[in-house]
């Protein structure tokens, strides 16, 4: 039997983590360590998305990072609404 | 550009360039779209609460699979020829 390729083991992984999200979404309490959890998987996903299947691993460091960059911002992001809601609400309303 | 000895990589990006100037404009709307949402949700997140408790979560996880599968089947195609 021929060995798994990278590829099928990273959507293995991505399934996985998928699952697992769903599942830590359902069953936890809402609180920081969840949406911590969640940001990670988030981050995680994206960062094998990126390199595995649009295959920037070895591409030009300026789209790599660019396009990583995003994968990074967005859970951050998400991470920061939970901490500062309540403050970035009243900058945001009229 | 010369590449250094310890990293070694392409120096076009995979695929048709036309391409990658499509995604980095998804990637700039849906960052959009994720903002949108964010500061929506931040000055009524009792009624953002309240409706997404009526959105099918089963239906969303599968479709998600679903996704993930497809982008593996493709990333095997493009290997194969």
């Amino acid at each position: 039997m021929k060995p798994p390729r990278k590829v099928d083991l990273v959507w293995g992984l991505l399934i996985a983590l998928t699952l697992s999200g769903t599942l830590l979404g359902e069953s936890a309490e809402p609180g920081f360590r969840v949406t911590l959890a969640i940001a990670g998987i988030m981050a995680v996903k994206g960062r094998l998305v990126i390199d595995y299947f649009l295959e920037l691993a070895h591409a030009d460091p300026t789209l790599r990072w660019t396009v990583r960059l995003y994968a990074l911002v967005i859970p951050l992001l998400l991470i920061l609404t939970y901490l500062l809601g309540p403050q970035l609400a009243s900058m945001t309303s009229l | 550009m010369v590449a250094k000895a310890s990293e070694q990589y392409n120096r076009y990006p995979p695929g048709d360039l036309a391409i990658w100037i499509f995604i980095l404009a998804e990637l700039a709307v849906f960052a959009a779209f994720f903002a949108a949402y964010a500061f929506t949700r931040m000055g009524n997140v009792e009624l953002f609460d309240t409706y997404q408790q009526t959105l099918d979560r089963r239906a969303a996880l599968v479709n998600t699979l679903a996704l993930i599968t497809s982008s593996y089947f493709v990333v095997r195609a493009v290997a194969a020829i």
